[in-house]
């Protein structure tokens, strides 16, 4: 089939949700695979998300590359998985651990030194923008543009959920998701590494004065974001077509989806991303894929204006 | 370069009294008169007035982005709009494109209104989102309402700006009749920043609270901002579609609206330095056509070079102030608080 | 009997759970040198602010020459008459400590866009006015040299003086200021004192606060002093010295019953 160029950037995702079979006249049923598949792709758009609010509570900086780092993460699979030819296990380990070493490169090059130069924000901003197009382009410059695919990893055949018929790959994105999410929030309630960074993210100054090493924490922040970006990567890249410009779609839904649970809020983040899934995957059903991501961001939009704090804020204010 | 302070002086060193911006200015005169003799093909040439379009929507971002600190990723939309605007009413209703060149930014200036009154709430990153996600939402527009917009195929067929005989189309002409435009617009730019409007934008930009406070209304001049920026990519908008005669969806992405901020950075938001910058960057690719597909990886890379040299500079610089309080209060602007 | 300039009537001003201001009445005399004192925490910044209208109140209003201004935007009340500086120092970087003043006469002169770039309409009047009200600020403030001066390249207390210049550009009729004296040694707090008192003799009413004793002593007319949000006394620089629940408020209880 030929693409129009025009669409270039359009490419459809291979939804494997939306390959779900329906069963005729069951309304149950096909809740069921709204909810799966919204929850599934909310959950892709979550990570991305949840890395964005970690690394904004703790070191201050809105990273506008996440998306493209999703990107690189899905290169890179294909990389281990398609042209080494590594078992997908192996090329996902591989993987994540690729992206935590580019992520701790970024940042003893880049946004470290510019935290010691005490960067104004607005600068910051611009060189996550620069490192963005940077990005787009090494992938362009060493991939092509060719549209790549993984294949289907997670298997074709639908598995039987209560009558719904749903895709394993769905179940994988949920549960792996799921006990990632879990797994964080354990980690910054229990542990000391947890309490660390979130006392860095409260007053950067009092975490110092009490030995905290704010500096490391923000890289370990840092590297942490990437992983779990990573990880997102890794769920996602089965199902969509790999071009260098895949990021900017989901790297923008995953900024939707902090804002939409407020900002500031990792769990904010999360439900916020699995909402955000959910209600683009009605519209895609109901009303016209085509204007699907469209109707995302006409939702994101709607919050900046009408409720910016998003559902549940945390409250920052200046003092003047 | 420093996140830019042009209105303020320093003692200027003797070479600059020799140099200074009237003799310039009239050095770049010369030279643009002559450049479509050194390129020496019509080809070129006909690159250099993409160029100078695209150098219109620089200047609207450094007056937006520069001026007012309001960073913007979504200027492509009011370009498109300009450009989608002029084509249809002109091939549609058989508008005069002189008419259009008003009438098409007019639209963009009213669509930037149209993004700046929710936006005057929004602080840095928020702003970049709402604006991606408008443009999106405008690119979408425009492939899906095929009836309008000629959807992926775009429009064709759309007339030339004539004047007095000439056809504007013909690239050497369109490149003398953009250069004073051009010219024009850096000027009032450079005239703006000078002016009380001008000051006021600055001071949004430094320290809104203040400014505020100062009387400056900060709701009224940052809509103002947007629409001027909007308006600029709307008139480069109508300006491309009647250089070409042709416009379609994929001239419209992302990918540009990230350019155009690179390129106003570059220049270090300069209203002169930035669309000079804009008109060589998408020269240089045309004249290194090895390198073409690499050229903005390397950009992108110079660019994140040259910010950590500008920060390391300004550290340099305020590290040996006197003052160390401020050293202490700034890691606080580190934080979009 | 005194005009009042600026009154101020039962204004409360809630932040969360903490009540910052709790039915504070004030009256500011015209041209009068008013001061307001008070623990840290009290809640002096905070009327400053909505003073000037940077914060709405929840109960309450102000009123300024006889007008209602309470819950106005900012910008509207720097119309009106009333300017202020801050606590930390907020210049504008990224312009001269000319444009910086000059911004400060933003108010007070008028021409758009379109007369700005093309140097038509009001522009060369307004221009001109400019001009020669940035340099009758310098000379009245002794930094003349230092116009051309990025103002980061300052030293603080030079800093201080020019932001009072700024405020002062927009010809108020009271001018609020937020610890001016902060962070200046003796020499320069005294240079001050006498720098406020002859903004006091242009007519324009200065209402401050101040954490500096002598600075205040030398200056005050009136002074107000607040703790935990409430005005607890209010009178001359010996009236409030004395005053049992203002050394309490500073030094405790315990002092206050020994003193």
């Amino acid at each position: 089939m030929l693409w129009p160029s025009a669409t270039r950037k359009e490419v459809p995702d291979r939804t494997s949700f939306a390959c779900d079979e329906i069963e005729e006249g069951s309304v149950m049923e096909l809740f069921l695979q709204v909810v799966a598949g919204g929850t599934a792709i909310g959950l892709l758009y979550a990570l991305p998300a949840l890395a964005i609010v970690l690394l904004w509570n703790t070191a201050g900086f809105f990273n506008l590359a996440q998306g493209d780092f999703v990107a690189l993460t899905s290169y890179f699979l294909y990389f281990f998985y398609i042209m080494m030819h590594m078992p997908f296990v192996l090329a996902a380990v591989l993987t994540i651990l690729c992206l935590g070493a580019v992520g701790f490169i970024v940042d003893k090059a880049l946004f470290h030194p510019l935290r010691r130069f005490n960067c104004n924000p607005l600068l910051m901003l611009i060189v996550t923008i620069a490192l963005s197009v940077f990005l787009k382009n090494l992938i362009r410059a060493i991939w092509g543009t060719k549209p790549l695919s993984l294949g289907n990893v997670f298997g074709e055949t639908p598995l039987n959920f209560f009558h719904a018929h749903i895709m394993p790959h769905t179940f994988w994105t949920v549960g792996l998701s799921l006990l990632l999410i879990i797994g964080l929030y354990i980690l910054s309630q229990k542990s000391l590494l947890g309490v660390a960074m979130r006392a860095a993210a409260e007053s950067r100054e009092v975490a110092q004065l009490m030995g905290v090493k704010s500096n490391f924490i923000i890289s370990l922040s840092f590297v942490i974001s990437l992983m779990i970006t990573a990880v997102a990567g890794i769920l996602a890249t089965p199902i969509l077509f790999l071009i260098p410009e895949m990021g900017d779609s989901l790297g923008l839904k995953a900024f939707a989806a902090t804002i939409i649970g407020g900002f500031g809020n990792p769990l904010g983040a999360v439900v916020g991303g699995i909402l955000l899934g959910i209600v683009e995957t009605l519209a895609g059903i109901y009303l016209s894929s085509s204007y699907k991501d469209a109707i995302a961001f006409g939702i994101l939009i709607a919050f900046l204006l009408f409720k910016p704090k998003g559902l549940f804020s945390l409250k920052i204010s200046e003092k003047v | 370069m420093r996140i830019p302070a042009p209105g303020s002086s320093r003692p200027t060193r003797n070479w600059r009294r020799l140099l200074g911006p009237k003799q310039l200015a009239l050095l770049g005169a010369v030279f643009a008169m002559v450049l479509p003799l050194i390129l020496n093909s019509d080809y070129l040439i006909l690159v250099t007035d993409m160029g100078a379009v695209v150098a219109f929507i620089v200047l609207g971002l450094v007056v937006l982005a520069g001026f007012t600190g309001l960073v913007s990723l979504g200027q492509v939309a009011f370009y498109s709009i300009g450009s989608y605007v002029a084509a249809i009413v002109t091939t549609r209703l058989g508008l005069s494109p002189w008419f259009m060149l008003l009438i098409a930014p007019t639209v963009a200036a009213a669509f930037g209104v149209l993004v700046g009154i929710p936006a005057f709430n929004l602080k840095g990153p928020f702003l970049v989102i709402i604006t991606i996600g408008f443009a999106e939402i405008i690119r979408i527009l425009v492939i899906n309402l095929e009836h309008l917009t000629g959807g992926p195929f775009g429009i064709s067929r759309i007339p030339s700006l004539k004047l007095a005989g000439l056809d504007l189309a013909r690239p050497l002409f369109f490149y003398y009749f953009i250069i004073v435009l051009l010219a024009l617009a850096m000027y009032g730019a450079i005239r703006l920043r000078k002016s009380r409007v001008g000051r006021a934008l600055i001071a949004i930009r430094d320290d809104e609270l203040t400014a505020e406070v100062m009387g400056v209304n900060v709701k009224y001049y940052k809509i103002m901002s947007f629409a001027l920026s909007a308006f600029l990519a709307g008139f480069a908008g109508a300006l491309y579609a009647f250089l070409t005669g042709y416009i379609g969806p994929d001239l419209y992405t992302f990918n540009e609206s990230a350019s155009y901020l690179c390129m106003s950075v570059l220049g270090g938001f300069s209203a002169v330095v930035s669309p000079l910058v804009g008109v060589l960057l998408t020269l240089l690719p045309e004249l290194l056509r090895s390198l073409k597909d690499y050229y903005m990886l390397f950009f992108s890379f110079i660019l994140m070079v040259l910010v950590l040299f500008a920060a390391w500079r300004e550290h340099k610089a305020a590290s040996s102030d006197s003052d160390k309080e401020m050293g202490a209060r700034s890691w606080q602007r580190l934080r979009w608080k | 009997m005194a005009k009042v300039t600026l009154e101020v009537k039962a204004i409360s001003k809630r932040f969360g759970g903490v009540l910052a201001l709790n039915q504070v009445d004030v009256s500011i005399l015209e041209n009068s040198r008013h001061v307001i004192i008070g623990p840290n925490g009290s809640g002096k910044s905070t009327l400053i602010n909505v003073l000037s209208g940077v914060y709405t109140p929840e109960g309450g209003d102000v009123f300024f020459l006889g007008e209602k201004i309470t819950g106005l935007p900012p910008y509207r009340i720097t119309a009106k008459g009333i300017a202020r500086t801050f606590q930390n120092i907020r210049p504008f970087r990224g312009m001269s400590v000319w444009e910086n003043i000059a911004l400060g006469l933003h108010c007070r002169t008028h021409y758009g866009l379109f007369e700005a770039i093309s140097h038509l309409g009001r522009e060369p009047v307004e221009s001109k006015k400019i001009d020669s009200k940035v340099t009758e600020l310098a000379e009245f403030f002794e930094i003349g040299n230092l116009l051309s001066a990025n103002m980061q390249s300052l030293p603080y207390g030079k800093q201080r003086i020019i932001e009072i210049a700024r405020a002062l550009a927009s010809e108020p009729k009271l001018l609020l200021l937020d610890e001016p004296a902060a962070g200046m040694n003796t020499a320069e707090a005294q240079a001050l004192a006498q720098t406020i008192k002859r903004i006091s003799a242009l007519g324009v009413t200065v209402a401050l606060i101040e954490h500096n004793m002598e600075f205040v002593k030398e200056i005050a007319d009136i002074i107000t002093v607040l703790d935990s949000g409430e005005k607890i006394a209010e009178g001359s620089f010996l009236d409030v010295q004395s005053n049992r629940r203002v050394v309490e408020a500073y030094l405790g209880k315990r002092v206050a019953a020994n003193a």
